[in-house]
């Protein structure tokens, strides 16, 4: 069995009818006896999710437990199957077990353990970074901050140093030497036009495979001229994988504000965050931000409690107690399971 | 002939007595019956259990050679040293074939040594083979035969946008051909033109290489002692960097001069070694030595004709696209030629030319000083009075060819130059040489067909080398000349021309419809008629009874708007007229439909209905006797679309009709059985391939969420039991509902910005959110009092439909990898039957938009007849190069996706793969044997000549004289390869001496056992590609035409289409690995895909890198597959 399939563990729910599923209101005429019941199989992911805790000044809120955490799906209240902080190596929770699973526990650790990369510190870091010619301009700084965001890094994170403009070149594929990475930046070539989504899509597939924590920074200015994929198409697929994405435009804000809008919508709907850096202080600063979230946030990974929804599935994240009661939870807004 | 290749494989065999040992013959026997594992291990095993036998260990290398396996050189020399003595005529024969096995293998000591102990025994053979097995010369540098370029050459060629597979000679001609293509634009003012920003930056490199070559000084290397140093500080300044923090751990590089930091990083020093060493405080060495390039002539020959004759000679080459032009069109040039012509013009005049010699020079040819012109003897006159030159001073006639008129002669002259067989002899008999030429020539010769900077002389091309001949030689003209009279005279596209229009009444015979077609080749702008007449004759080209002029006539008025849908005739050819007139009066009863939204279901279902037909006819499905009456059966309901429940009617009853035509009529899964007909008829031991096959185009509507074709079926029955009183079922209605309420709209969370903005189109939102927004029990309890109301429910049911149908399409065409399927959910929802102005109905399939929010997640516009091209197009976006110039060609890959994903391969016996096999390596063997002597050179490449132009012809021998034969023989591609062999078997002279051998026995040995199985037109049915430009045609084809250049209007497409070698490349390597067949229909599309993102090119024409991507990616899968084979014999012999 690969890391890949170990990742999935396959729940076999018995589950009311298909009309269960939908609203109804009295009087409606509905036959439901030649429905039979139907037993189907639902590949339910090991759901992780990558959670920022900030005070209402931002500041990142550390030393969290895993008690502290009630994590919701379709407002189903969820059992935390492990638990990291920032980059420590995960830890599983005892009772994992938990009434949902029909699964050998012995195969739910195992799938547990590849989830989240085992017991490895770290997480895994896909920097994608627009080569296209209109970064030209500031094609130079921009590889400045990467570097010095790539030196930053953990010695425990691995890095993957992607470049793209009408298509995506691997430059370093993921890697724990930093230096590798260093050199694939340094060997990145400007290009021609922008498949900004294109190219974060198959990025997202990169790291999809990969497991572990992993998050993809995007170091763009913004304006897609050739992707034939729409922004929210690649949000809702890395929605879906459980990876944020971080986006550092070299825009204003208010100079591009559909690529903005885009920014934002994907960033937050993934647990990430999109910052607005014309000058290559202000990127390096936001470089320094995402390492700072990248080792103060925590890893908690679940197994879905039984849910009919094979749709889209909401997730909220609170904490528990008075003294966090002002405090701001980010992570991803829900997810869909593969059929 | 026959009696030849029989006194040949007499000899071959005389020279063996069978019979061999039994487990020999019972290997030999397992390999005819295609069990090619098996026999491998059963030859092992002879060979492992009788070591010194000489047979076994024959028989073993015979079978390594048939098969193309590795270590053939080793089992030849092998075999020899078992070889008793008294075998001296035996050993001679393995001695002769163990010289060229070496020589393709790149083992020029084992083929020296062979050569050697084979003269020993007889030594008349080969007398000249010594210049093909001496070591390649390496460029030695004099003055004046280079050019230097600074610094490491690798940065170089990256700045350049040069592939660092090019070898050294390549290179001069490769930048010159992308300052001409890049290095510079027209500014409109005095200056006339201006350098690009792509040559603004070598300047600036090379500016910035030479101080880092002072700096590195005599011994042309950069020593950096220490990080605190002065050097230090000096390399930086120049690198545009400067060092933040101290010496050591913390010190690292920071930009200082964007320029030249920009400059450092883009032509890759090795900036993050220099960082590491400052932060190991250690020394820093790069050797920084200058190349040297080869220069065509000599230095002072390209001088004499620059802009400016002082400075380094790169600055001026740079800074001189005319220089450069010529310098590309005389690297071009067939040598001897270009040395004629060098010896009869100045450089200065050749250079005014330039363009001409650069686009139509690569098939002039001097021999022996004089031209050799196309048609031969017969022509020569011709061609001597329209050039006013004779051919006997070849230098003068080419000279005077480019010179004569703005290249519509030099234009002429290369397009038949590219011809063969009937239309060589038809188009190059004398008076029409003349006639035909005046046609293209016109009385205003300016502007020529070589001012662009791309050829632009397409149709003349195409018009030469796509006409089709009767049996009698004569042009066939498709329903004789009076459509075509009546095509310009009526006029019913609006005039071509009016002096055209006014001649055509008087026209008789086919010439005079030829003249026209060619008078119509200089123009400009878009060649409709040409089209049109290439078009219908490729319908016609493989029909058994020709189309009926009333016919071609219906097809003539329908092209413009339904041009692209004739694809549909060629894919099923003998469909009766009746059934084609029958298709082209539906496409326009479609088009009257008032309602845009009915308009679009409905031509998006007959589109689908159509293309599912198509591809059920290609696989056989669907049998040709059912051809007809299945076509009409789908048509016919199209033919009164009053409202949307014909729409859903029709549908469904073609859905029937296809069904009914396959023989699954009473099927109770129409998607299911649609599905597995669409994947293909397999065989025993391949169901786990269909499996897979069915599997990924049943992953892909899933993820599209398209509702299945029974869901549809049985709720349209259960509203037509409603009508009749059955109360309704919620629960059925839900499940559909269930389905469609997952669909994700592309603007439900956007900005206002961006919705302004969003050009998905209006129809196409429209399509997806009726289906959101539709409510089954509502629109039942509204229509519940009334029956007819309830029965047109039904029609809520067509847009729905139509979205099955062409989804079924599109997971058949699509891709490896489909990621544009899998990522957007709407994708094939958002299929755009309209278009803008509702006119884009039935034109080529194209992606339509890119970006965000323009392309609004991108949808396909147009046809689905051409959507394998358009599907291809859309997913070449989402390949990774791995290399910078790996996807230059837009027009190319998508075709050669195509060709991989058209196709699927069952029920084909693994001997039909070494049927292909054998051929390549026979076209291999005879190049070998070609450069050991100049009997077969001569014989090779007369044959070559047919499609391979002077000039590369004289590379073949070039390299042969040089030593460097397996270069020779990989400017040859595998088409032509297959191409030769097949002469070699039909040839009657020499070159069938020299094709004798395994590959020649095992060949005839299987067209001998099946006939039906082993021959030219299954091979490329099998084999071959889809032509959809060229023969407007999705069926497998070779039409062994020459390899086409780029084009004006159709870009590297036709060259793509013209490039058929792909699928035989495959297949030989198949045979080689012993692969089952049908792995084929998973492997080919990967291995396609991942050549595509191997190649290496320089520019549009570098057809070579994708040559050479292709065996890249053999050598990886042997890699990966060799041990495999190897595991496979360990274990079988162990298992004994």
């Amino acid at each position: 069995m690969t890391r890949a399939q170990l990742q999935t563990a396959k729940l076999f729910l018995a589950a009311m009818p298909l009309g269960f599923m939908l609203p109804q209101t009295a009087g409606q005429q509905t036959d439901l006896t030649d429905e039979p019941t139907a037993i189907f199989e639902v590949e339910v992911d090991l759901v992780m999710l990558n959670v920022a805790v900030t005070d209402r000044r931002g500041r990142y809120i550390t030393d969290l437990k895993p008690e502290d955490f009630r994590i919701r799906e379709d407002g189903i209240e969820q059992t935390i199957a492990s638990f990291g902080e920032g980059n420590a190596a995960p830890r599983q929770i005892s009772q994992l077990r938990t009434r949902s699973s029909a699964a050998p526990e012995a195969d739910v650790r195992s799938a547990v353990d590849d989830a989240v990369g085992g017991s490895l510190a770290g997480a895994n870091v896909f920097v994608l970074f627009d080569t296209s010619n209109f970064m030209y301009r500031s094609f130079v700084y921009a590889e400045d901050a990467i570097a010095d965001f790539i030196r930053g890094l953990d010695s425990a994170d691995s890095v993957a140093f992607y470049g793209f403009s009408r298509n995506l070149t691997r430059h370093t594929v993921l890697t724990a030497a930093h230096g590798d990475a260093l050199r694939g930046l340094r060997r990145s070539v400007a290009g021609d036009e922008t498949a900004l989504y294109n190219s974060l899509l198959l990025t997202l597939r990169d790291a999809a495979k990969v497991s572990g924590r992993k998050v993809i920074i995007v170091f763009s200015n913004g304006p897609d001229n050739a992707s034939t994929i729409a922004p929210d198409d690649v949000g809702a697929i890395a929605e879906d994988e459980g990876v944020p994405i971080y986006v550092i435009s070299t825009k204003e804000l208010n100079k591009d504000p559909i690529s903005s809008n885009a920014f934002r919508r994907i960033t937050e709907r993934t647990g990430g965050k999109a910052y607005f850096a014309k000058t290559w202080q202000r990127q390096s600063e936001a470089f320094v931000q995402i390492r700072e979230e990248l080792a103060n946030s925590y890893t908690i990974t679940y197994y879905p409690q039984p849910n009919p929804n094979r749709g889209w599935r909401s997730i909220s994240v609170e904490l528990a107690g008075e003294e966090h009661r002002r405090r701001r939870v980010r992570t991803r807004a829900g997810y869909r399971p593969k059929l | 002939m026959k009696r030849l290749i029989l006194a040949v494989l007499a000899g071959a065999v005389g020279a063996f007595p069978v019979p061999l040992a039994g487990a020999v013959a019972d290997a030999l026997r397992l390999e005819r019956e295609g069990r090619m594992m098996e026999a491998r291990i059963e030859l092992a095993r002879s060979v492992e259990r009788a070591s010194d036998d000489a047979e076994a260990r024959i028989a073993w290398a015979e079978f390594l050679d048939r098969h193309g396996g590795a270590g053939v050189v080793e089992a030849y020399r092998q075999a020899i040293e078992k070889l008793p003595r008294s075998e001296a005529g035996k050993r001679r024969e393995m001695l002769r074939r163990l010289v060229p096995a070496a020589l393709l293998a790149g083992d020029a000591d084992a083929a020296r040594e062979a050569l050697n102990r084979l003269r020993g025994e007889d030594p008349s053979i080969w007398p000249d083979a010594a210049r093909a097995l001496q070591a390649p010369a390496s460029f030695e540098s004099t003055a004046g035969n280079h050019v230097v370029v600074p610094g490491v050459l690798n940065s170089f060629l990256r700045m350049a946008a040069l592939s660092t597979d090019l070898r050294l000679e390549e290179l001069l001609p490769a930048l010159a051909q992308n300052i001409v293509t890049g290095g510079y634009r027209a500014t409109g003012g005095p200056a006339g033109m201006e350098p690009t920003e792509y040559l603004k930056l070598i300047m600036q490199y090379l500016s910035q290489a030479r101080e880092l070559e002072q700096f590195a000084g005599a011994d042309n290397t950069i020593d950096v002692p220490a990080c605190e140093s002065m050097e230090t500080a000096q390399l930086l300044k120049i690198l545009g960097f400067r060092l933040r923090g101290e010496c050591g751990a913390g010190a690292v590089l920071e930009t200082v001069n964007p320029s030249r930091a920009f400059l450092s990083i883009d032509s890759a020093f090795p900036l993050a070694d220099l960082e590491a060493a400052y932060q190991r405080d250690e020394a820093f060495h790069l050797d920084y030595r200058a190349s040297e390039l080869p220069i065509l002539f000599d230095r002072d020959y390209w001088l004499a004709g620059a802009k400016k004759a002082e400075g380094d000679f790169l600055d001026i080459f740079l800074g001189d696209p005319g220089l450069a032009r010529l310098y590309v069109a005389m690297s071009r040039l067939h040598r001897p030629t270009a040395e004629a012509l060098k010896a009869v013009s100045p450089v200065d005049r050749l250079k005014d030319y330039a363009n001409v010699l650069d686009f139509f020079g690569a098939a002039f040819e001097v021999e022996s000083g004089r031209a050799v012109a196309p048609g031969g003897d017969r022509a020569k006159a011709a061609w001597e009075k329209l050039a006013g030159q004779s051919t006997a001073d070849g230098g003068r006639f080419f000279q005077r060819l480019i010179e004569l008129d703005d290249g519509w002669l030099a234009a002429f002259y290369d397009a038949l130059a590219r011809t063969g067989g009937p239309a060589r002899d038809y188009l190059t008999e004398p008076q029409r040489i003349e006639r035909f030429y005046a046609a293209v020539r016109g009385k205003i010769t300016s502007p020529g067909p070589a001012r662009p900077i791309f050829r632009a002389n397409a149709e003349l091309l195409l018009l030469a080398t796509r006409l089709h001949f009767n049996s009698d030689g004569s042009p066939y003209i498709p329903g004789g000349v009076e459509p075509w009279k009546n095509l310009f005279v009526k006029h019913p596209h609006g005039k071509y021309d009016g002096r055209l229009t006014r001649s055509a009444n008087t026209w008789r015979s086919a010439d005079d419809v030829i003249e026209a077609m060619f008078a119509l080749c200089r123009k400009a702008i878009e060649n409709e008629p040409l089209k049109i007449f290439l078009a219908v004759s490729n319908i016609d080209r493989r029909r058994s009874v020709p189309l009926a002029p009333a016919t071609v006539e219906r097809l003539i008025l329908a092209f413009p708007l339904h041009g692209e849908q004739f694809a549909l005739y060629n894919d099923s050819p003998n469909l009766s007229d009746a059934a084609i007139t029958a298709h082209l009066d539906a496409m326009p009863r479609l088009d009257k439909i008032n309602s845009y939204v009915r308009r679009a279901d409905a031509t998006g279902a007959f589109q689908a209905l159509i293309g599912l037909w198509q591809v059920l006819r290609r696989n056989g499905a669907i049998p040709e006797a059912q051809a007809d009456e299945s076509l009409r059966a789908i048509l016919a309901p199209f033919a009164q679309i009053r409202n949307q429940q014909a729409v859903f009617e029709a549908g469904r009853n073609g859905v029937l009709a296809l069904l009914r035509a396959a023989g699954h009529e009473a099927t109770e899964a129409p998607q299911e059985v649609l599905i597995e007909l669409l994947a293909g008829d397999f065989g025993p031991g391949e169901d786990v391939v269909h499996r897979e096959l069915v599997e990924r185009m049943n992953r892909l509507l899933n993820l599209q969420r398209l509702i299945p074709l029974k869901t549809l079926f049985d709720l349209a029955d259960h509203l037509e039991r409603v009508s009749r009183g059955e109360a309704f079922n919620v629960a059925m209605a839900n499940r559909l509902a269930a389905n469609i309420s997952e669909i994700r709209l592309p603007y439900a969370t956007l900005s206002s910005a961006e919705s302004n903005t969003l050009t998905q189109g209006h129809w196409v939102e429209r399509h997806i959110r009726d289906q959101r927004t539709l409510n089954l029990r509502r629109a039942v309890d509204r229509a519940r009092e009334n029956p007819a109301q309830l029965l047109e429910i039904r029609g809520d049911l067509a847009p729905m439909l139509r979205d099955s149908l062409v989804g079924l399409l599109y997971a058949f065409y699509s891709p490896p990898g489909a990621e544009i399927i899998q990522a957007n959910p709407l994708f094939i929802r958002s299929h755009d039957f309209l278009g803008p102005e509702a006119r884009r109905g039935w034109s080529r399939a194209r992606i339509q938009g890119f970006g965000w929010p323009n392309s609004g997640g991108g949808r396909i516009v147009g046809s689905l007849m051409t959507l394998p091209y358009g599907l291809a197009s859309a997913e070449q976006n989402f390949m990774v190069p791995t290399e910078r110039q790996a996807l230059i060609w837009q027009d190319l890959a998508p075709q050669m996706l195509l060709g991989a994903t058209v196709p699927r391969w069952w029920k084909i016996d693994p001997a039909e793969l070494q049927f292909v096999g054998l051929h390549l390596r026979l076209g291999k063997l005879l190049l070998a044997r070609a450069a050991l002597d100049p009997a077969v050179l001569g014989e090779v490449m007369g044959h070559l000549r047919r499609r391979v132009e002077p000039s590369r012809l004289w590379k073949i021998g070039n390299a042969f004289r040089n030593g460097a034969v397996r270069d020779g023989v990989d400017v040859v591609t595998p088409a032509e390869l297959f191409a030769l062999a097949k002469r070699a078997r039909e040839s009657s002279r020499g070159l069938a001496a020299a094709a004798a051998g395994p590959h020649l026995e095992a060949i005839e040995r299987l067209a001998a056992r099946d006939p039906s199985k082993f021959n030219y037109d299954r091979a490329a049915r099998l084999f071959g590609m889809p032509h959809p430009r060229l023969a407007r045609s999705y069926s497998l084809e070779l039409l062994n035409l020459p390899l086409f250049p780029t084009m004006m209007g159709y870009s590297s497409r036709i060259l793509a289409e013209s490039w058929e070698s792909n699928n035989l490349f495959w297949a030989a390597l198949a045979d080689e690995l012993h692969i089952a067949p049908a792995q084929l229909n998973l492997l080919i599309p990967e291995w396609t895909q991942r050549s595509l993102e191997r190649i290496f090119a320089t520019h549009l024409d570098d057809w070579p890198a994708l040559w050479r991507s292709l065996r890249l990616i053999a050598d990886e899968v042997r890699k990966q597959q060799r041990p495999r084979l190897e595991q496979e014999v360990q274990t079988a012999l162990a298992s004994n």
